[in-house]
């Protein structure tokens, strides 16, 4: 194996990780194989259908697409099991849940996070825009759009409430 | 909810969960990412195993020429010669050879069998064995098919053929005011699920083998890997795991890579693991059935219906696998909602040198939809009358007779789904508006049409008869219920619906059921999970299994069941739920199993195709608003209404779900989703850059609702769902397109480059 491995230090979820693989890795395989974080899936391997999404340094990023050696040593990394553990994730996960964004389940991590970064971080577009990078072939969108907009418009009441 | 107390094949009303958006059972795991599908779930020690693929659309196979360079030896190689049983998949027929080895039918045919200790290793040997192919001359696309079907039919060869008839079509077209014409062609659709197509396979003791991973139909794959490996059905054993959608693609296709896998796990005695990449899944597995319908139907100035002559010819691809069914139950919706006094279908599935088509949600009825409901139109511009006022006149109601001679009994909501529809879109008012705008030229122009759809419920004609489902509930001491059902979870929300029916059924809360995903050595044949018969079918088993439960329980503890699971002793004394269940079970468990009873007034005759189709159908109706770009001719659907009588509503959240989803993938079919091949039979959209599917920003506003119209015989009156959705917008698109422009496309998907070739039709022909 020409190079031999690569080690980085990285925050994963908020723990601190080394992490060894090969030079090639993507990161996607990273994060399933290395990590045991298996809620991030592999749909296309190509950059077409978001269920690889995962979130490094605050951008959301297709980890299929994602050479892990290129994120840097104290990177951020968050998956959807990450997600999950924010207040902001939680009432995302909950809304889907309520407002029938889930069938087969096997986009809805990506869905998460991809939701979850649209609502932290606020980009100046709707839901239905920000999603368009996920792909779901079971629910019509209906239920995932609506979901993030309510959580979207909820925080942004708080937040003005607060201020 | 509807009015069942008006209805008195009811025997309970909907009681609390029914009925009710009780939150899918699933969801939780899955939005937090701990929901374990296949690839998240391998064995220790698995190796991973694939296919040697033909390189050629047809031939006839001289050799497999294996690079001497590449050591084979530490791996498991399988050839056609070592299989021990039949060389054949099992469905429709045993014509598709588990691995071929004389002559090959289409390309990524397998032809051998290997399995490595990991991806790249497996990589390395597929790609050091070369099949020496002498080419045959091969057929490929739908528009070669069309080009047959028009010309010289007796070029095609037949998978399989059906006719259905009724009354004397010659006749009722010389006596025809009116004679329309047309063609309508549709594509190839890819299912485009999540989660690939994957199997595991593991060895048993004593020869048998355990088959787990990403399927829909557990008892499919049980005879068809036993034949392979020749073993009895009982040495395999089927379990599903978690499903990362399916809609048709996993009902067949899981048994060719099940075969695979078995062989593999087989030749190296350990877990074998058989999963594709996306361009691999779109390029071999199956699609929905491309198709060409030629209409003639004869009509009265006035709009009757009074003959259809129908030419419907199916894209089978190289095998039958389930071509006969799909063709069925396409001929059978061909002739939409709508009473014909006179019928001749003409239907064909035929031989391409495609990969086998398959299941795909609707299973035939989307096509012939299509073909119909695009064709109302014409007529309706043909007399000059409303497309709106064309259907009124020709709707089927309650005592009007089908294509196949059923006369409707009971269950027929297609008026009042049609009213409502009409109520929710405004269609008068924005049809005109539309008008108003498109006429006033413009950079584009809007249009509103209208589709109208049906669907049978559970397998056709005297299918439920043949197969006698199972179902059966087991009671535990502690209360808890578990449902022991065949039927799978791959997203349209079985588990829940089901449980729902159950815990209703027995007067229970919802933490009382459970239904575990099945597994052939635990569950009964319920039948596989196709054909919108689940909730309708064996969720009235499920029904009907914990009433007598219920029953039993009573009898065993000497006690009259009473209100929500509650039992009353001769002496007055209530016993609740928990004790009664201890003092039946008295330490075991207590098992009720049931074997469903086709209403017995329904006959079906195979030889004439005549009879009750379906013992009910659902119904819908669509209208769909778009925008037409007049320089790009790019079309955008801008909003859609849709109404569906499916019966009483189970989950209505879960329901809508549904129907969503079903009209975004025909939004997909309608206006993007297509796969060509070159002349070579190489697919040009085999990844998802090419081959595009809708995202959010594509899909509009969605309005959906339901009016329920129970069937008598269905769980609570509840019918067949899944594919209804599928059925009704592609068409309503079209129409929408045609009243924006004057004319559309005759075929999928309306691409620009398809609208362009009908108005361009058009203009020729009126100059």
């Amino acid at each position: 194996m020409e190079g031999g491995a690569i080690t980085r230090q990285w925050t994963i979820n908020g723990t601190p990780r080394r992490v060894t693989f090969e030079p090639a890795a993507r990161l996607l395989d990273v994060v399933r194989d290395v990590l045991g974080l298996t809620g991030t899936k592999e749909g296309c391997g190509e950059g077409e259908c978001g269920a690889c999404s995962v979130v490094v340094n605050g951008v959301l990023k297709l980890s299929c697409l994602q050479l892990a050696a290129a994120v840097p040593d104290d990177a951020l990394l968050v998956t959807v099991e990450g997600v999950g553990a924010t207040p902001i994730g939680r009432q995302l996960q909950r809304a889907m849940v309520e407002r029938g964004g889930v069938q087969c389940g096997f986009c809805t991590p990506g869905f998460v996070v991809a939701a979850w970064w649209y609502v932290e971080s606020r980009p100046p577009v709707s839901a239905r825009e920000a999603l368009a990078g996920n792909l779901c072939r079971c629910t019509g969108y209906q239920g995932l759009v609506a979901a993030v907009t309510q959580v979207a418009e909820e925080v942004a009441a708080s937040d003005g409430e607060r201020s | 909810m509807g009015d069942l107390s008006t209805f008195p094949g009811l025997q309970t009303p909907v009681s609390r969960h029914s009925g009710t958006s009780v939150p899918r059972v699933d969801a939780v795991e899955k939005v937090r990412g701990e929901t374990r599908y296949l690839l998240d779930r391998l064995p220790e020690g698995v190796w991973y195993g694939g296919a040697v693929r033909s390189p050629a659309t047809h031939g006839r196979l001289r050799a497999l020429r294996f690079d001497p360079s590449f050591d084979f030896t530490r791996l498991a190689v399988v050839l056609p010669a070592d299989v021990p049983g039949v060389n054949a998949i099992r469905m429709a027929a045993d014509d598709m050879p588990c691995l071929a080895c004389d002559e090959v039918q289409y390309r990524g045919e397998p032809l051998a069998l290997i399995a490595a200790p990991d991806r790249a290793t497996l990589a390395a040997a597929l790609a050091a064995v070369r099949p020496e192919i002498d080419p045959l001359p091969s057929l490929v696309g739908i528009d070669a098919v069309a080009a047959l079907a028009r010309g010289n039919p007796s070029a095609l060869h037949d998978l399989h053929q059906l006719d259905i008839t009724r009354g004397d079509v010659a006749a009722a077209l010389a006596s025809a005011d009116v004679i329309v014409e047309g063609e309508y062609v549709t594509p190839p659709q890819e299912h485009v699920y999540l989660e690939m197509q994957g199997v595991v396979a593991a060895p048993l003791a004593g020869g048998g083998v355990r088959i787990s991973g990403s399927l829909q139909c557990p008892y499919y794959i049980r005879p068809a890997v036993a034949a392979v490996l020749g073993v009895p059905p009982e040495a395999v054993i089927v379990e599903q795991w978690p499903t990362g959608g399916a809609f048709g693609g996993k009902e067949d296709y899981p048994s060719v890579i099940a075969a695979h896998a078995a062989l593999l796990a087989r030749a190296c005695r350990r877990p074998v693991v058989v999963t594709h990449d996306r361009q691999q899944d779109i390029e071999v597995t199956t699609k929905r059935h491309a198709s060409v319908t030629r209409l003639r139907t004869g009509v009265r100035r006035d709009g009757t219906f009074v003959a259809l002559d129908a030419e419907f010819v199916i894209d089978g691809g190289a095998y039958v696998t389930l071509s006969p069914v799909v063709l069925s139950r396409g001929a059978i919706h061909l002739s939409g909602p709508y009473a014909w006094p006179s019928v001749w279908i003409r239907a064909r599935a035929v031989r391409t040198n495609e990969p086998p088509a398959g299941a795909f949600r609707g299973f035939g009825a989307p096509q012939a939809l299509f073909a119909i409901e695009a064709h109302v139109d014409e007529v309706a511009a043909r007399l000059g009358l409303d497309p709106l006022e064309v259907r009124r006149r020709n709707l089927l109601t309650m005592g009007a007779t089908t294509s196949t001679s059923q006369i409707l009994r009971e269950s027929v909501g297609i008026e009042p789904c049609l009213a409502s529809v009409l109520r929710d879109s405004s269609y008068a008012a924005r049809r005109e508006a539309c008008a108003r705008q498109a006429a006033g030229g413009g950079d584009t122009a809007r249009g509103v049409g209208l589709a109208l759809f049906w669907h049978g419920g559970g397998f056709t004609g005297a299918g439920e008869r043949k197969m006698e489902p199972r179902a059966a509930i087991e009671l535990q001491p502690d209360g808890t219920l578990d449902i022991r059902a065949a039927n799978t979870e791959f997203g349209q929300g079985t588990l829940t619906s089901i449980a729902q029916i159950a815990a209703d059924a027995c007067g229970l809360g919802m933490d009382l059921v459970r239904y575990p995903l099945p597994d052939t050595s635990l569950v009964p044949d319920s039948g596989p999970t196709v054909a919108s018969r689940t909730t309708m079918i064996v969720g009235r088993l499920v029904e009907l299994c914990a009433r007598e439960l219920v029953g039993e329980v009573g009898r065993r503890i000497g006690a009259t069941p009473a209100e929500a699971g509650t039992f009353i002793r001769p002496d007055g004394a209530r016993l609740d739920w928990h004790a009664a269940a201890r003092a039946a079970c008295d330490g075991s468990t207590l098992r009720v199993e049931r074997r469903y009873e086709h209403p017995t007034h329904l006959a079906w005759d195979e030889e004439t195709y005549r009879g009750d189709a379906y013992a009910a159908y659902s119904w819908g109706a669509v209208v769909a608003e778009v925008t037409v770009d007049r320089a790009t001719l790019e079309v955008r659907c801008d909003e859609a209404w849709s109404t569906l009588d499916i019966g009483t509503v189970i989950n209505p959240r879960e329901a809508r779900g549904q129907v969503e989803g079903g009209m975004v993938q025909a939004l997909g079919y309608a206006l993007l989703e297509r796969v060509t091949y070159t002349p070579d039979g190489r697919p040009l959209e085999n990844r998802l850059q090419t081959y595009v599917i809708p995202t959010s920003a594509d899909v509009p506003a969605l309005h959906v609702s339901f009016v329920e119209v129970p069937y008598s015989n269905g769980p609570f009156g509840a019918k067949g769902l899944g594919e209804l959705p599928m059925n009704g917008l592609a068409p309503a698109l079209r129409n929408a397109v045609r009243h924006a422009l004057g004319a559309a496309p005759a075929r999928l998907p309306m691409t620009p480059d398809a609208v362009l070739a009908a108005l361009t039709a058009t203009a020729t022909a009126i100059r």
